[in-house]
């Protein structure tokens, strides 16, 4: 499949849901067109000049049908429900229960850049220690991350593929995500709800690095901080 | 023409002619019109946590003293409907006119001095969640009044004369108790609430 | 009485009365085709010129602001100014009176007031072109609180026509619905019960219905975003001084908007339905079981709005429910795709241009209504919402009922509209020509969906994780452009077959159902000194008698007697 590598420790329900999908899908359009092909070339007048009106067992069979596509209903909807229940439906607790303490970022997007917020070294928002990127978002592999996602103006929709993470960032209001990255790296991350001109231009970039790097990067950054 | 209706047209025993079938589709998609209103009435008044101190500000009086109004006259229309049905016209007429003025006067209550109090009072549409509503869905209702009063004139007029159309009476006597049912929601939205 | 006076002085209403401010059914069908017909041109080329900016992105062709306004166009004006006047306004008009054997529609002036509210949106929503600012840009979902800021969105007038322009055509369209619904229960010809309805009515009348029945929240919601826009009200609108619920409007745009999507699929999969039989002489299996299964998906399709908006900052729990309900619609669905495919199976099949377009849009359908699961189960829906696999999924399905619907309903009912036929040969060009191209425009955004290539960019040339994928979009673009242009075959062929098209008798197609019983074209008032009454169901083909049984059949009136326009309610009672 065309999709984007995987680095994120959720993203394979939501490929393996996408993948069961498509291929039963898939199996059911090839069978349909199969048997639609079959009929134009059978029943062709030219070749079945007559018509037959009368066909027994129909009805048998559609309820079949009907049972398979009950049954195939019923595995997307749980395995889908299961998998919504392992990513966005999680709660706090339970992610902080599976993987410790996580790094919380607030997330600002604004007509057309986005803003990510970081507490500094006290875990605290509005002190003096607080900084923030702009288009850039740094976090630690391996470790539980908390997006807090507000808007200043209009709807925007975060977006990292490889990361698996879409989530609406509203104004007004608090949307959260949460992501934990298998691999350092540095993935693309674009905004999905359109929210102006810009929109196309909307980027950020996250940036996934190994842990003793990032801890690195924040002391500097607060060496810096406490320096101004 | 009896026998070429019979030819024609197949018209189902349900006893419902196709105006007044009509009628009621009409009606059926006024009301998800306002229970779309009323719906976001309550989703900001479940999320508005200042509403109730709010709607302590309107003027229950009047709201209580409209809904009587409308209650009245809506009353009035199906005794009006009754009376044309049995053939006493003058009754008739005089019902509807009675309509119309308890109709008339709940605009006046509405538009002379309950809106133009309250915007002296500085609660005008920019006044927030609750007043922005407010103005907004009873605005709404009122103009859908001011319709149904011009369609109650029309009547009056079409009354005076000798052709009486049965039907145009009763589609805007439906109307008007829709009307009147929406106010009956409206009400302790606002001024109960 | 009144009616009689209508039928003796129409001979003298004149050249506006006949062809402009026309009572007549058939007239009033032509003209929302016509209207319908322009707009989807126009709709076209607004496509067809986003698709070349993204093949040729440095070239210029548009602005960005541009961009986003055509997108947006395209999609409101296919939906709404393309889809409504052509599968409810045409479809409609056209086949409700002739196929149940009435003289007009209940309410014909009703009808004709209709047609001219939509005509009047059309001239606002085309006003909103010329305007300062240009034409809406906020997407055809309109999405608040971008949609009600002028700062936000780089556009101010084409807000309020956009508002307006809607507004007045869904009073058009309640219009024409009340005549849809009613008509076909109370002005039935004799013995027409309602299960001998052919189906097209029947789904009409359901995709009248599921209309009326939703536009109320998304009319309510559209007073508000005027309000927020020019009143300074802050429903959807969060500023500093107040806050408004930005998801709101996605509630009530999605409330309606799901039951409109089949309001705009349930007519085209009636013309498949009726050109099916025709085309494989055999009568349409499972009757009863489609018309149950319209009904059970139409009530379905009011409890599904949030699977628009899984990732949308709807509480999570929700999101399960509604994308239980979402994947329980494929079953009703089945039932249709099934019934209509087994109609073909057995039968003695006339590959007719109608029957073309009608199979290709069955084909196509079923491609659309497949993808729908991935949409609809919650998880997937995390990669794919808002990509090109989304654009994909509702072009597979909407394509193939207006589009693709509307050529085959246009190719079969020509001659009831304008006494000849369509040319064949330049019809089966057309249909194979579409369908190739259709697909190879849309089966490439499958693959960027799945990609992550996001809809409604105004270009990808800056995204480095795209490049990878970049010649499937360039192919879709190319495709896309060549499909735009291969429309004009069908516009010929329309316009060359009304002047020098073969002349066609009665029933040219062989079919069963009424409107094949009046003359092509059928005179005002459709029956002239006769009246049909109704024997049998719609579909009786390959009987033991005969190749195919007329449903009813023409008695004479009584001499002297006036045709009668049978909206008239009876004197006695009612």
């Amino acid at each position: 499949m065309p999709i984007m590598p995987d680095i994120s420790t959720h993203g394979f329900w939501l490929d393996w849901s996408l993948l069961i999908i498509s291929l039963v899908t898939l199996a059911v359009a090839i069978l349909s067109f199969a048997l639609i092909i079959v009929a134009i070339i059978n029943f062709r007048q030219s070749k079945n000049p007559k018509a037959t009106r009368h066909m027994s067992g129909w009805i048998t069979r559609l309820i079949i049908l009907d049972i398979a596509m009950i049954i195939f209903d019923i595995i997307i909807a749980v395995y889908s429900t299961a998998g919504w229940g392992q990513t966005i439906l999680k709660s706090e607790e339970s992610l902080i229960r599976e993987y410790g303490e996580p790094v919380y970022v607030k997330v600002i997007g604004r007509q057309f850049f986005w803003s990510f917020n970081y507490s500094g070294a006290d875990g605290e928002y509005d002190t003096t220690d607080d900084f923030q990127l702009a288009n850039e978002l740094i976090v630690p592999e391996d470790r539980l991350v908390m997006l807090h996602m507000t808007s200043g103006d209009t709807i925007h929709s975060f977006f990292v593929p490889h990361l698996r993470v879409k989530y609406d960032v509203i104004p007004g209001r608090e949307t959260r995500v949460w992501f934990v990255a298998k691999e350092s790296g540095e993935y693309p991350s674009i905004c999905t709800e359109l929210c102006g001109l810009g929109h196309y231009k909307m980027l950020a970039n996250v940036n996934v690095m190994e842990q003793d790097a990032y801890q690195r990067w924040l002391d500097t950054r607060m060496v810096t901080l406490g320096a101004r | 023409m009896a026998h070429a209706q019979e030819m024609d047209a197949y018209v189902e025993p349900t006893g419902i002619g196709p105006p007044k079938l009509g009628m009621w589709l009409f009606l059926s998609g006024e009301v998800v019109l306002f229970g779309g209103i009323i719906m976001t009435i309550v989703l900001f008044r479940v999320s508005f946590p200042g509403w109730a101190e709010e709607s302590s500000h309107t003027n229950p009086i009047i709201g209580s003293v409209n809904t009587f109004n409308l209650l009245t006259s809506s009353m009035l229309v199906a005794v009006a409907y009754k009376m044309s049905a049995t053939g006493r016209h003058d009754l008739a007429k005089l019902c509807i006119l009675g309509c119309l003025l308890f109709g008339i006067l709940f605009l006046c209550l509405k538009w002379i001095i309950e809106w133009p109090t309250e915007i002296a009072h500085h609660y005008t549409i920019h006044s927030g969640p609750f007043w922005q509503l407010y103005y907004t869905a009873t605005g709404l209702h009122a103009v859908h009044v001011l319709v149904g009063l011009v369609a109650f004139v029309i009547i009056l007029v079409l009354y005076m004369g000798t052709w009486r159309p049965k039907f145009t009476l009763e589609a805007a006597a439906l109307y008007w108790h829709f009307v009147d049912i929406v106010w009956l929601f409206l009400w302790p939205l606002f001024y109960l609430s | 009485m009144a009616a009689a006076t209508h039928a003796v002085h129409h001979a003298e209403i004149g050249w506006v009365g006949r062809y402009i401010f026309s009572t007549d059914h058939k007239m009033i069908a032509k003209q929302y085709l016509l209207n319908g017909l322009f707009f989807a041109i126009f709709g076209g080329i607004i496509a067809l010129m986003f698709r070349v900016h993204l093949a040729v992105p440095d070239a210029g062709i548009l602005a960005p602001e541009r961009y986003n306004s055509f997108v947006t166009m395209h999609g409101t004006l296919m939906v709404f100014w393309v889809a409504m006047p052509i599968l409810l306004g045409f479809f409609g008009n056209l086949t409700i009176p002739l196929m149940i054997g009435a003289r007009d529609m209940a309410f014909p002036l009703l009808n004709m007031m209709s047609y001219w509210t939509f005509f009047l949106s059309s001239v606002v929503i085309m006003a909103s072109f010329f305007v300062p600012g240009g034409p809406f840009a906020g997407g055809w979902t309109g999405y608040a609180p971008l949609s009600v800021s002028t700062g936000m969105m780089g556009v101010d007038w084409g807000i309020n026509l956009w508002v307006l322009g809607l507004a007045l055509e869904f009073t058009a369209v309640l219009m024409g619905g009340i005549n849809f619904i009613v008509t076909p229960f109370v002005m039935r010809a004799r013995g027409m019960s309602i299960m001998r309805l052919p189906l097209i009515i029947w789904m009409v009348v359901i995709a009248s219905l599921l209309f009326m029945l939703s536009v109320g929240p998304l009319i309510a919601g559209a007073f508000l975003v005027l309000f927020d826009k020019n009143f300074g009200t802050h429903f959807y609108l969060v500023t500093a001084e107040a806050r408004g619920d930005p998801l709101l409007w996605q509630h009530l745009f999605w409330f309606f908007g799901h039951p409109e999507v089949y309001v705009i699929l349930i007519p085209g999969l009636g013309v498949i339905c009726e050109i099916f039989p025709a085309a494989a002489r055999k009568p349409l299996h499972g009757y009863h079981h489609i018309i149950y299964a319209t009904i059970f998906a139409g009530v379905l399709s009011f409890m599904v709005w949030a699977h628009h908006m899984f990732v949308a900052g709807l509480n999570p729990l929700a999101a399960v429910g509604f994308s239980i309900t979402t994947i329980i619609i494929s079953v009703p669905f089945l039932v249709i795709v099934v019934a209509m495919g087994l109609t073909l199976w057995g039968g003695s099949l006339r590959f007719n241009a109608a029957f073309l377009y009608a199979f290709f849009a069955y084909c196509i359908f079923i491609v659309g209504g497949l993808t729908g699961l991935q949409l609809g189960a919650t998880v997937a829906d995390i990669q794919l919402h808002d990509t090109y696999f989304v654009v994909a999924h509702f072009h597979y399905v909407i394509f193939a009922s207006v589009i693709l619907a509307t050529f085959a309903a246009v190719q079969w009912w020509f001659p009831k509209m304008f006494g000849r036929l369509m040319n064949e040969t330049i019809g089966k060009i057309h249909a194979i020509s579409t369908f190739v191209l259709f697909n190879i425009v849309f089966t490439p955004m499958f693959i960027l969906g799945f990609a992550g290539y996001p809809r409604r960019y105004a270009g990808y040339d800056h995204i480095p994780f795209l490049q990878g994928w970049t010649w499937l979009n360039d192919l879709a673009s190319i495709a896309g452009i060549l499909l735009v242009l291969v429309q004009f075959l069908f516009v010929f062929n329309f316009f060359y077959s009304m002047r020098a098209g073969k002349k066609a008798d009665k029933n040219p197609w062989e079919a069963t159902t009424m409107e094949w019983m009046a003359p092509s074209p059928p005179p005002h008032l459709n029956w002239g000194d006769t009246a049909p009454v109704v024997d049998r169901g719609p579909y009786e083909y390959a009987t033991d008698e005969a190749d195919y049984e007329p449903q009813g059949r023409l008695i004479a009136l009584s001499s002297g007697q006036q045709p009668v326009a049978s909206h008239q309610p009876p004197a006695t009672g009612h």
